[in-house]
């Protein structure tokens, strides 16, 4: 194998797949990215046998097709530090020479053949969704799945087929996220596969260009998505979503309005002074006004009016946890945000546009 | 109440015993386990043979040398012993979860419940006695009563290697004749002023009138009292509040086989779940604890977002590091453990969406495994992983 590419693409395109790369791992092996080049691409992939990614590089300069398997963490810093603009790649027996400017690193290699195979696309199942709007169901959701493992089935985003219509949900138990967009679904599929919240991590950092489509193909076990910058395969989180239709809120009474942007700055300008025993904020809500409270133990007191607020219904006090709020309110930027209420230990849910509700729980709430 | 079958477990000359155990050729010979006599330390152990010459626990070693010059003295090896006293715990445990401790050599238990599966109290307590030397090597006293008072006091009266079982219509020929330095919390300004009044015995000090020995006791009178007419309601209370809960078991084996080694782990997880529901209480850190043979220990330990309780989440949270560890170290382990810390009211502030659903019914799940291990003993009920692997040994998948 011989090549030669723009340092500055290739060192972001191995970064990325390094990311995937298990930091520790029964199998060493799995510590390598593996790169192929062909006519005019690199391939860069790598995989931690849950999660596989195929990135691929356009724009490389290949004399001498083939492939290598590289130590990803020694290959991504060696072409992160390289100041020169161009950088090339070449192989000799089991030995791979990265060379630029003023510098030359002799790699030993493994065996490329010893790599775990990953699972190509097949292009027959596949559904069709806009980068742009998956990209905006994706950070709608992940941040409510839980980062945890130790609840399983809430540790993914649940991907949700039927017909043209896809729902994105997430949910740690205490707050659930909604998306919903459409998709081209030729073959008609309907499944609702739960995808481990990091490989929607990587598809979202796969989709560059807004306007293409991505293809994703879902099937047995596994789901594979791709666009012109690569390929995520994933292995789907086992267990049973909970049932997240039964958990939004339908009879609430009470609406209240206002700009997202406005009330997240009531929410951080109250949670100045609180600390992690006591972290709840508190609304305080009556006819066209907002006040966020907090107080802690050690008697320190925040009250903030929110701006510009709109309120219909009974005055109600209720408790969050100021994550909740201020999460949902930093990837919905200054679209108005509509919060429904019913009482104070229950859900309030809160609606973005037609396409984006976001149900959280409130923290009981101590009478003093 | 009167049905409450309680015992009191109280290992002989402990920290001796335990150097018995270990060095045989210090057996039959005044042993005195504690601080050195140059750095003015006292007795913690004195073995029977040097209680002989009058030698006494918390006596200082230089008095109790004065006494018995031949006593060997021995430094107290406190890990040695809270090793042991692990495994006698452990045994105490096999019969009934409700086992109070009070000393790292000495318990209360409620066996109450448990008589269905293991026999009468005195049966449990014969059987106890028998598995702690068996498996150990150690003897044990053991009172056997309707209540603690009386538990403890019955398991002094025929130490060492006793088993004393006092029924409720015993109570007054055993109590009475007793001294009243007998009486759980009578200390020695109790005594002496009774004795002033020539009250001697229990039996004295139960037939004094109300006023006489109010005037004698002041408020504690009404207690002690009770406790001469052999009443005494208080519960064993299994867990004091704790920092920490936490569960190991050293093999007498090494054991390499991952299986066999996550079976083990899943019954400690269950019986440190257990225990957190009892108290009421959540972790958010969950550590493992594993040893190899050349005694090397490690601990791992995983923090979560918020406190957990639930079997199946606990259970989670420890395999995960299980396996974590598994994947890059295949020694055999000679001990594992795992504890919980970190603790917090159970009853969180933050509502929860699903209450009525999978959270719901694995704390129903567990409550209902919790009732059963406590009604009728730890190995009433298990999970399927662990049951099948004690049932036939194999390595069946879970």
């Amino acid at each position: 194998m011989k090549l030669t590419c723009e340092t500055k693409a290739l060192a972001d395109s191995l970064s990325l797949v390094a990311s995937v790369v298990p930091t520790r791992s029964p199998r060493p092996i799995l510590s390598n990215l593996k790169l192929v080049a062909s006519d005019g691409t690199l391939e860069i992939l790598a995989t931690d046998l849950e999660v596989a990614i195929r990135r691929v590089l356009p724009d490389v300069t290949v004399e001498e097709p083939g492939e290598v398997l590289l130590p990803a963490a020694q290959a991504s810093n060696i072409t992160r530090e390289a100041p020169a603009q161009s950088i090339s790649l070449s192989t000799e027996d089991q030995t791979c020479t990265i060379a630029y400017t003023g510098a030359t690193y002799d790699l030993p290699c493994d065996n490329p053949e010893d790599f775990p195979d990953i699972p190509t696309f097949n292009e027959k199942n596949a559904v069709e969704v806009e980068a742009a709007e998956l990209k905006k169901m994706i950070g709608r959701t992940k941040f409510a799945a839980a980062s945890e493992q130790a609840r399983f089935a809430l540790n993914g985003i649940l991907f949700a087929l039927d017909g043209d219509s896809l729902r994105l949900v997430a949910t740690d138990g205490r707050r659930l996220a909604l998306a919903e967009g459409k998709a081209t679904n030729k073959a008609n599929i309907s499944a609702d596969p739960i995808m481990p919240t990091k490989a929607m991590d990587l598809l979202d950092r796969l989709m560059e260009d807004p306007e293409e489509q991505v293809q994703v193909e879902l099937a047995e076990n596994q789901v594979l998505a791709q666009s012109r910058a690569g390929t995520v395969c994933t292995r789907l989180v086992e267990g049973h979503f909970p049932n997240y239709e039964e958990v939004i809120p339908k009879d609430s009474d009470k609406t209240l309005k206002i700009a997202g942007t406005k009330l997240l700055s009531a929410i951080r300008r109250a949670a100045l002074i609180t600390t992690d025993e006591s972290r709840s904020i508190r609304f305080a809500l009556q006819k066209d006004a907002l006040t966020v409270n907090t107080q802690t133990l050690e008697g320190r007191r925040a009250s903030v009016e929110a701006d510009s607020v709109s309120y219909e219904g009974e005055p109600l006090k209720i408790a969050f946890n100021p994550d909740f709020f201020s999460e949902m309110l930093r990837v919905i930027g200054d679209e108005e945000v509509e919060v429904r209420f019913l009482d104070s230990t229950s859900a309030a849910l809160a609606r973005v546009g037609s396409d984006y509700q976001y149900v959280v729980m409130p923290v009981q709430l101590q009478e003093s | 109440m009167g049905d409450r079958q309680i015992l009191h477990v109280d290992m002989d000359e402990f920290f001796a015993a335990v150097e018995k155990l270990d060095r045989p050729e210090l057996r039959g010979k005044p042993l005195l386990v504690g601080g050195s006599p140059e750095g003015r330390g006292v007795v913690s152990t004195a073995s029977y043979e040097a209680r002989k010459y009058g030698c006494r626990s918390a006596m200082p070693m230089t008095a109790a040398i004065r006494r018995c010059p031949d006593a060997i003295v021995l430094p107290v090896r406190g890990r040695r012993y809270a090793e042991i006293s692990d495994r006698v715990f452990a045994i105490l445990e096999s019969f009934t979860p409700l086992v109070e401790p009070l000393s790292i050599d000495e318990a209360f238990l409620d066996v109450t419940g448990s008589r269905a599966l293991f026999g009468s109290g005195e049966e449990i307590a014969r059987r106890i006695k028998g598995r702690i030397l068996d498996e150990i090597g150690l003897t044990a006293s053991v009172g056997v009563a309707p209540n603690k008072s009386l538990a403890k006091l019955a398991s002094d009266l025929e130490k060492p290697d006793g088993l004393v079982v006092i029924n409720s219509g015993d109570v007054h020929r055993v109590l009475d004749p007793l001294p009243v330095s007998k009486l759980w919390g009578l200390g020695p300004t109790g005594q002496e002023r009774l004795r002033r009044f020539s009250i001697e015995t229990i039996g004295e000090l139960r037939t004094l009138d109300e006023e006489a020995l109010h005037r004698i006791l002041g408020d504690a009178a009404d207690g002690f009292r009770k406790l001469a007419e052999g009443i005494d309601p208080r519960p064993v209370v299994p867990d004091s509040r704790a920092k920490s809960i936490g569960r190991e078991q050293t093999f007498a084996r090494d054991i390499a086989d991952l299986d066999d080694l996550r079976a083990v782990l899943l019954r400690q997880v269950e019986h440190v779940a257990r225990r957190l529901h009892r108290q009421e209480l959540a972790a958010r850190t969950v550590t493992l604890k594993l040893r190899y043979n050349d005694f090397t220990t490690i601990t791992r330990s995983t923090t979560l977002e918020r406190p957990i309780s639930i079997t199946d989440e606990l259970w989670r949270a420890a395999e995960r590091i299980f396996s974590a560890w598994a994947a890059k170290q295949r020694r055999p382990l000679r001990l594992i453990g795992v504890t919980v810390s970190q603790l917090a009211p159970a009853d969180e502030q933050q509502l929860s969406l699903f209450n009525t659903e999978e959270r719901e019914r694995m704390a129903a799940l567990d409550r209902a495994v919790d009732d059963i291990a406590d009604r009728f003993g730890e190995g009433a009920i298990r999970r399927a992983t662990t049951h099948r692997r004690d049932q036939d040994g194999r390595h069946g998948e879970p």
